[in-house]
């Protein structure tokens, strides 16, 4: 079974070096949670994985199996089993959700599960991609074509911000759903809250670009304790 | 015998109170002859004289622009080109129009500083200001005098940098301002300096200030900051009917400039301005652009974005009342990639008066990764006025975002009522708008500028309501 | 709210192409879409004298540029009566070496008043050689009106792209969808043989 490999990788943007020698394996069927406080780098980490435009890699290594993700374009690599939500998706108006989702669509994809997961109606599929749509209605278009591509790998850049509490709680369930068939998660949020709810298997520390420690679930009852401060420079001590 | 504020009665009666005194007027009228006679009244070097002499044959042969605002009433053979400064300043108070002095009155101007802005003082107190900063200046190597002292002072400096921004062939009042200029600063920074407080015109007043054809030229090495501040918010009164000034900036890598110039001109006043500044590497230039005043006023600050990563912002403000026409904008030019420019214009323009917004922006071919942006604004405040706005947008470069937006609105009548019925007067309910329109760019001036600023438009307002 | 409406196709059109039309009954109106695709006119001279009260003028801009194709259009609007509607909506999208120069008008007179009028002209540039230029004015002579005009001059946000990458859609794939994006309901009059550029919203 492959797994997604990250070694030594090291991503800068804007002049600035904002992931340094971050090392991760994310299983098939396995949920990864990274955490850490707003500015650590990781949406940083995520783009650099796939190749946003404005982030560089500078050493480093993305294998998905054997296959070497970083020799690809962005859409070979979403091809190869990749997926990634966006913290803020971009609206593209002129093609309505349904069309789009047609579009992308592997051939085992499905998301029927999340139309009634979330409870969407058919008139939400009818407006255009994105436009104007409120920050949990982002995601749940995100959420929509992540099943619509069923990818062996996902990427979820929080997934969580701007849902309802209603939409909230159905998504871990949701995300298992789809574990069970195969696809491994890396989660990534600051909130120990949806993280206790989403309950991974395995949660790294990610503070100013680099990964601190990687444990279990003991490390969300820490952070809902003792706040990121205190663990992250206690971590930084050492 | 000194008057309360320490000037003298010789130096303010002077011109006026002695008749006998000689005063140095030219001729009407612009020549060669009358060219080197003010070159040696200043007793400038031979390669300035030449320039000036240059560049008044290439005004001779320029055309007048063949667009913008109505220029018919100038008459270039009319006109003084030169006054002694001392004579310049010896005005009589009883000539200076009431409404100019009821306007002081109101903006709450004190008493010795009216007479200066009325020109009739000679020196008012700047020399006692500007001497506690000079002193921090020479210290650091920072260099702000007057550029008829700076031809004679830092020859080498002025050599290298004067007319390479604006050449006299740029247009027929640059060439005018070449060859006839007298006044305006020179201030030279050195790499890494940074002056925290901003440079006011004002500090190294001398009797030059608000000449007609000023020349300034500002020079910033790598890494320096600074902000220069001209002009004023009362009404300046001016004889002189023709103001043709040039501005020249030049920002070395990573060097940051705002030049803010608050400009209220009595209507009588055609106000010409050729203000340019040339960005290098990760510099950022900033105009900051407020036209209350003239009868006539014609100025496009613009940036030439050269260096890599360079960025500029203008901010533009024009207030035009009955008579009066505000023809200004802004012009953004990149030439090298990743370069940024914002534009944020704004007018208001009431009683019959007339703003116009004209601006470029330019992509050339090879300025890649170039975002620009201009927003312009205007409102009518009655059926009278008018609004144009003429902008243009040429982009030769592929990997390029430019936008521009712009709205033609009258006040808002759902805010105006809202403050009326908190008990606002009208006319200081539309004041309280305008002022609102108006605050991007009132909130960037030093403290006391904006609470002048901020009473002028009550009182041009109460013109026009009712 | 009825329009007269017309579409107008470039290849119909002779190099140099002027009309100039005045709106003279109350409440007249003409809604004209021009299709600028394959053969177009090097100069296009449109006035529109909106002269009636409540006259209406709303004309659409579609244009695909190739080759080498070089085209200047002037669209004027003069609302010279009480309560007139003007719309200009102009998009082109460049490739090869095309150059596209628009120049907009609105001109609202003292008559004018109440006066509801947009000009919006967006080029998209599409390959190293495009060009394009847009000088959107407004000339307002009344303070009774609501006029407002937009542009903008750029290329594909490459954000937008990468967005569409990751969900496994090729280069060329998500330039159809941007380009959809970007002409909006203005795509429908593009022929058939220029939709395979962009996407096609499925029936």
């Amino acid at each position: 079974m492959e797994s997604l490999v990250i070694e030594n990788l090291s991503v800068e943007a804007g002049g600035r070096v904002v992931v340094k020698n971050v090392s991760l394996r994310i299983l098939p069927g396995e949920i990864h949670a990274l955490v850490g406080p707003n500015g650590s780098g990781k949406s940083s980490l995520a783009y650099g994985i796939f190749g946003h435009p404005e982030y560089h890699v500078m050493h480093g290594s993305v294998y998905l199996g054997a296959i070497d993700l970083l020799a690809l374009s962005p859409e070979e690599r979403a091809r190869a089993g990749m997926f990634l939500s966006f913290q803020e998706p971009p609206e593209i108006g002129g093609v309505t959700l349904k069309s789009f989702l047609r579009e992308v669509k592997d051939a085992s994809g499905d998301y029927k599960t999340v139309l009634s997961g979330f409870r969407i109606d058919e008139s939400f599929l009818a407006r255009f991609l994105n436009e104007g749509f409120s920050g949990g209605e982002k995601k749940k278009s995100e959420i929509l074509q992540l099943f619509a591509r069923r990818p062996k790998f996902a990427i979820l850049d929080e997934i969580d911000t701007g849902l309802d509490i209603d939409s909230l709680s159905v998504i871990p369930e949701i995300l298992r759903g789809l574990t069970r068939a195969g696809t491994g998660i890396l989660v990534i949020t600051h909130s120990t809250k949806f993280l206790g709810a989403l309950s991974p298997d395995v949660v790294s520390l990610f503070s100013n670009g680099v990964i601190v420690e990687t444990g279990g679930t003991e490390i969300i009852s820490r952070l809902e304790k003792n706040g990121y401060e205190k663990i992250t420079s206690h971590v930084n001590a050492k | 015998m000194k008057t309360k504020n320490g000037i003298t009665d010789e130096t303010y009666g002077y011109g006026f109170r002695d008749n006998h005194s000689p005063v140095f007027r030219a001729a009407p009228g612009i020549s060669v002859k009358s060219i080197r006679e003010i070159s040696g009244i200043k007793g400038e070097p031979e390669w300035m004289r030449e320039f000036r002499l240059r560049a008044f044959a290439i005004f001779q042969k320029k055309e007048m622009p063949a667009w913008g605002a109505d220029l018919s009433g100038i008459d270039f053979q009319k006109m003084i080109y030169y006054v002694k400064p001392v004579d310049r300043m010896a005005r009589s108070w009883d000539d200076v129009p009431e409404e100019i002095k009821a306007t002081f009155e109101r903006i709450g101007v004190p008493e010795a500083e009216r007479k200066f802005f009325a020109g009739a003082a000679a020196q008012y107190d700047s020399d006692v200001i500007y001497h506690a900063v000079k002193e921090s200046f020479s210290r650091r190597g920072v260099i702000f005098t007057d550029m008829d002292s700076a031809v004679k002072e830092y020859p080498d400096l002025v050599k290298r940098y004067f007319g390479t921004v604006i050449p006299p062939g740029d247009n027929k009042f640059a060439a005018l301002n070449s060859a006839v200029w007298s006044g305006g600063s020179f201030i030279y920074i050195p790499a890494g300096v940074k002056l925290e407080m901003p440079l006011q015109a004002y500090f190294r007043i001398n009797t030059e200030n608000f000449g007609q054809f000023e020349r300034t030229l500002i020079i910033a090495e790598e890494g320096s900051e600074v902000h220069y501040l001209e002009g004023c918010t009362a009404p300046v009164y001016s004889t002189d009917s023709l103001h043709a000034a040039v501005v020249e900036i030049i920002a070395q890598p990573h060097a940051r400039v705002r030049y803010t110039t608050v400009q209220n001109w009595s209507k009588n006043v055609y106000n010409l301005v050729t203000k340019r500044a040339i960005a290098q590497e990760g510099a950022f230039v900033e105009w900051v652009d407020c036209n209350l005043g003239s009868k006539v006023t014609m100025k496009y600050p613009s940036v030439i974005l050269r260096g890599r990563g360079a960025r500029a912002d203008t901010l533009s403000v024009a207030l035009a009342g009955p008579g009066q026409h505000q023809d200004a904008g802004a012009k953004m030019i990149h030439t090298a990639p990743d370069t940024r420019s914002n534009v944020l214009s704004k007018s208001v323009s009431f009683g019959g008066g007339r703003t116009s917004y004209r601006g470029m922006s330019r992509v050339v071919r090879g300025a890649d990764n170039v975002q620009m942006s201009v927003r312009c604004d205007a409102m009518l405040m009655d059926p009278e006025s008018r609004s144009d706005t003429y902008p243009t947008l040429k982009v030769d470069e592929k990997d390029t975002r430019v936008e521009h937006e712009a709205t033609v609105s009258k006040i808002g009548e759902k805010e105006l009522f809202y403050l009326r019925s908190r008990g606002l007067s009208e006319i200081a309910a539309s004041s309280l708008i305008v002022s609102g329109f108006f605050e991007p760019l009132v909130k960037t001036l030093p403290i006391d500028y904006a609470v002048e600023m901020n009473r002028l438009i009550e009182l041009q307002m109460e013109g026009s309501v009712g | 709210m009825e329009f007269k409406e017309k579409t107008i196709f470039s290849k119909d059109l002779p190099p140099v192409w002027k009309e100039d039309i005045t709106l003279r009954e109350n409440g007249e109106n003409i809604r004209w879409n021009i299709v600028f695709v394959g053969k177009i006119p090097e100069r296009v001279d449109l006035k529109i004298h909106l002269d009636a009260p409540k006259s209406r003028a709303a004309v659409s801009l579609v244009c695909i540029g190739r080759e080498t194709i070089n085209t200047e259009v002037n669209i004027a609007f003069l609302h010279d009566a009480p309560d007139t509607y003007g719309r200009v909506i102009a998009k082109a999208a460049l490739f090869d070496e095309s150059r596209f120069v628009l120049k907009g008008m609105l001109h609202v007179t003292e008559r004018g008043v109440r006066a509801d009028t947009y000009f919006l002209g967006k080029a998209l540039l599409l390959s190293e050689a495009a060009r394009g230029e847009i000088y959107p004015y407004l000339e307002i002579e009344t303070n009774e009106v609501k006029a407002s005009h937009g542009s903008s001059v750029g290329k594909l946000d490459e954000r937008d792209m990468f967005y569409l990458c990751t969900r496994g859609i090729d280069h060329a794939g998500a330039q159809a969808i941007l380009l959809n994006s970007f002409f909006r309901e203005l795509g429908r009059f593009l022929p058939d043989e220029e939709r395979s550029i962009y996407f096609q919203e499925a029936v």
